[in-house]
């Protein structure tokens, strides 16, 4: 277990730029997922941190020793892939004992962690089939237990749960987080999905075109976007045409201050506004806002989702708790309106 | 370790290309050139005037042509009926057409001797009909293979569905799906029918292989020339295939 | 329909397979039983597992085997380098190449090295003026040894044609497991790589060792029939009169080959079909 450092790492391939200037510190004992879509270089990082790939330049840290050239096979990492990584002639067990096989530890030993090991992941009454006679949990489960019965100095998971179906996924996810905290595996863990990485995080780099576009809780990623290519990535955004003025912005017929974050090309005139659903209000009578008509009323469980077409032409999505969504209904007319005194500005 | 790694790759690769290449250029050496040791085609023009050679030529090319028609007149429909409405006597005919390789063909080419009747065996057409069985392991995988890929059934009745008759939907629908593997099949067969000694020579018929056996014990310039430019030649044309057939008809020559 | 009238459509198939395959192989059968006269024999076979015939399937046994066992090594570590080379030109040109050569090979390739290793080859010359004298020691193109290295060009060849498809199915991530896991490229193929493709390194072993046996045009057009392998003594029996029995010998020695390359055979498809228990 270590404090893993990457500094101004940059990789090509060919003409493709696929990281630039990375620099990412995950904390000994800490999860930290890249989130991103495919290509925007996440899975790169990973592999550099590996050492299956090398850096064009930068530098790699394990406990401010530099690794940048250590060969994968000496870095005492565990990994698990997206699928097809289990070893097709070995059992379960087979599979889980490589890693120390390759280190010479003692026949015994081995026994008792695998053992262990096999216990903690659930995998004990399947350790004697071949990967082709399992799940595909039992298999990412067995790939886990392969990566972590090493005691890595880090875990590297890249993307283990995109090729399980939705229940598998969610139990399988919030194993790994259990086995993580319990072992204090620092872990780096690469999705594109954005539940996954905002529920078992302790913190969310979203990576968009090679670069890192922040690194933060997930809440606050959430809430505080560091600008508006997160704000747009992460979670559902309504863009809702605004006219700025200096330093405040006029949206829905009201004025708000606009947010530190924002980026927009000129200083006055016609831009949007990014505004989260939670954050619309709607009001039956003749509040505040701008008018519209409800196309749908889609019911979600403790909330709902409001869909809203603006007189204006724009259509913007509401997400109420579902008791306060119980009033309204389709055709009706609304006023929508912001609950927030500042928003965040965008071309 | 990378560096190493790719090194090694680097060092095997050069190896097998000399391994491969280094018989042909020397051999090119020793052929191509005239009585002072200067490079020269006279070899070639040799074999062109050699009567013989360039008739067994010929013959061996008409053998070649009849063993793939018949190739592919009885493989087409076989497999096309197989996937359509027998897909569980697969596994069988795949063994069948497996069991030419356990009978070597000088095996074969006696029992075919001993038991044909003699106005088949007075034509070098009796060739044909024997190499049909020869390359049928090959060419029945070639094409084999390029139909599992489709899902001939449903195609069919797709097609028709939109109206098209059965002749239709052959020709227009399944043949070109599956054109891969019968260039994969045309090409294995023509390669076995210009290679083939075993049977011709058994036979006394004056193939390519076997005349080019008869020109070797008397110009052996010629017979080596002759060997670089079919082998070399055979090659070339099968690139030319696979180029001119984008999807690729390599990877269905290995499925043995 | 019923599936008898179903099997119909097969029919042409199997008559044809039956007339110019079956009836072929009966005739091989039944003269091996017979003696010249016509009447029941075992003689043949007591023939046959004597004298030179006997040493003919020794000597075909050992050069099938010595080239199977090296173009199986050869074979598989150029496909390895081929498959995993970015440089996708190649893995078309290599496969072709072997294409050609594994079938077209027979008579060419004997020639061609006639022309590099024969007594005035141009590798042999060459040699010589560097002072290696190949032929100084007796040894020469024609002989067991010379034979060897002319079949390696069909046989390596052929076993790249076997492994490329086998190694296409290799997961790049297993190489990238072993490596996380702290397996170095030695570990990865002493401990991953050859234990799963084990039972199909066998069957293709077999399955080069038949067709070493079988092949016979090299074989005839290199050395004219003096080494005594079994399909050049089945072509020297058919092809002269002196011997009386010379039909019956040779479809016994034919019979021997027939079940020697089957019982290969028959081994492959067993490794082939263990191999596949690790196979989706």
């Amino acid at each position: 277990m270590s404090k893993v450092v990457m500094t101004n790492i940059e990789k090509s391939f060919g003409r493709t730029h696929a990281l630039r200037d990375l620099s990412l510190t995950i904390p000994e004992g800490s999860l930290i997922s890249l989130l991103g879509p495919s290509g925007c270089g996440k899975t790169t990082a990973l592999r550099i941190l590996a050492g299956l790939i090398s850096a064009d330049s930068g530098q790699t840290f394990f406990d401010s020793i530099d690794i940048t050239n250590t060969p994968a096979a000496s870095r005492d990492i565990g990994m698990v892939f997206q699928a097809y990584s289990l070893f097709p002639n070995m059992s379960a067990r087979q599979n889980v004992e490589f890693g120390l096989k390759v280190r010479k530890v003692a026949p015994n030993e081995i026994k008792r962690k695998v053992d262990d090991i096999l216990e903690i992941t659930g995998l004990a009454i399947h350790q004697e089939k071949y990967p082709h006679q399992l799940s595909g949990g039992q298999q990412q489960r067995t790939a886990l237990a392969r990566a972590i019965v090493i005691r890595p100095r880090i875990l590297l998971l890249d993307e283990p749960l995109s090729a399980l179906d939705a229940q598998v996924r969610d139990q399988l996810r919030d194993e790994i987080r259990r086995v993580q905290l319990e072992f204090g595996i620092t872990t780096l863990f690469v999705t594109h999905d954005q539940e996954e990485a905002m529920t078992i995080s302790d913190q969310v780099g979203v990576m968009h075109q090679g670069s890192l576009m922040q690194l933060d809780l997930p809440q606050r990623v959430y809430d505080n976007p560091e600008n508006p290519t997160v704000a747009r990535f992460i979670g559902a955004m309504n863009e809702i045409p605004a006219v700025v003025a200096g330093s405040s912005a006029i949206v829905l017929g009201q004025r708000l201050e606009i947010s530190q974050k924002s980026e927009y090309s000129r200083a006055v005139g016609q831009h949007f506004a990014l505004v989260r659903p939670e954050f619309l209000l709607l009001d039956a009578e003749n509040g505040e806002g701008e008018e519209g008509t409800i196309s749908q009323v889609a019911f979600l469980g403790p909330t709902s989702r409001i869909h809203v077409a603006l007189h204006s032409g724009t259509k913007v999505i509401a997400v109420l708790p579902s008791a306060q969504a119980l009033q309204f209904s389709p055709q009706q007319r609304v006023r929508v309106s912001i609950g927030l005194s500042s928003v965040l500005v965008s071309d | 370790m990378k560096y190493v790694n790719s090194l090694l790759r680097g060092a095997t690769i050069t190896f097998g290309l000399l391994f491969f290449a280094l018989p042909i250029y020397a051999s090119s050496a020793f052929a191509f050139k005239d009585r002072e040791g200067n490079f020269s085609l006279a070899p070639l023009q040799r074999a062109g005037a050699n009567e013989e050679l360039m008739e067994s030529l010929f013959l061996t090319l008409q053998i070649a042509f009849g063993t793939v028609v018949i190739t592919l007149l009885l493989l087409i429909p076989t497999i096309a009926f197989l996937h359509l409405v027998l897909p569980q006597a697969r596994t069988f005919v795949e063994f069948l057409t497996l069991t030419p390789l356990v009978i070597p063909p000088i095996v074969q080419g006696v029992g075919f001797l001993y038991s044909m009747p003699t106005q088949l065996k007075s034509t070098p057409n009796a060739l044909i009909f024997a190499y049909v069985i020869l390359a049928l392991p090959f060419s029945y995988r070639a094409i084999d293979a390029a139909f599992s890929t489709i899902d001939v059934k449903t195609l069919f009745e797709a097609s028709t569905s939109l109206g098209a008759n059965f002749f239709t939907v052959i020709r227009k629908v399944i043949i070109p799906n599956v054109m891969n593997g019968i260039f994969g099949a045309m090409f294995l067969t023509i390669a076995l029918v210009l290679g083939e000694f075993a049977y011709a020579s058994l036979l006394l018929w004056d193939t390519f292989p076997t005349q080019l056996a008869v020109a070797g014990l008397s110009d052996a310039n010629t017979a080596v020339a002759l060997s670089v430019v079919s082998l070399v030649g055979v090659w070339l044309i099968l690139n030319g295939l696979t180029l001119f057939n984008r999807r690729g008809t390599t990877t269905t020559m290995g499925a043995l | 329909m019923t599936n008898k009238v179903k099997l119909l459509g097969l029919a042409p198939l199997i008559i044809y397979m039956g007339i110019f395959l079956g009836i072929p192989l009966i005739t091989i059968v039944k003269f091996s039983f017979l003696n010249t006269a016509g009447d029941f024999t075992l003689g043949n076979f007591q023939t046959i597992s004597s004298g030179i015939y006997r040493d003919a399937f020794i000597l075909s046994a050992q050069l099938s085997f010595i080239s199977a066992a090296i173009s199986l090594f050869l074979g598989f570590i150029f496909a390895y380098a081929i498959a995993t080379s970015k440089v996708l030109f190649f893995k078309k040109l290599v496969a072709t190449a072997s294409g050609v050569l594994a079938n077209t090979g027979g008579v060419p390739l004997a020639f061609m090295f006639i022309a590099v290793l024969g007594t005035y080859g141009s590798l042999t010359s060459w040699l010589k003026n560097i002072g290696v004298e190949l032929y100084g020691g007796g040894w020469t193109i024609y002989s067991f040894s010379g034979l060897l290295i002319v079949y390696l060009y069909f046989q390596v060849p052929l076993m790249v044609l076997l492994s490329l498809p086998v190694l296409s199915n290799i997961k790049k991530e297993w190489k990238d497991a072993a490596e996380s896991l702290g397996g170095s490229s030695w570990v990865y193929w002493r401990r991953v790589l050859i234990p799963m493709l084990m039972p199909q390194l066998l069957g293709f072993f077999l399955l080069l060792f038949a067709n070493s046996f079988a092949a016979y045009a090299t074989a005839a057009a290199l050395t004219s029939g003096s080494l005594a392998l079994v399909p050049v003594q089945i072509a020297s029996l058919i092809g002269s009169n002196v011997q009386v029995d010379g039909a019956n010998i040779a479809m016994t020695l034919g019979l021997g080959m027939v079940i020697l390359v089957g019982l290969s055979t028959i081994g492959y498809a067993q490794l082939e079909r263990r191999s596949s228990r690790w196979r989706k």
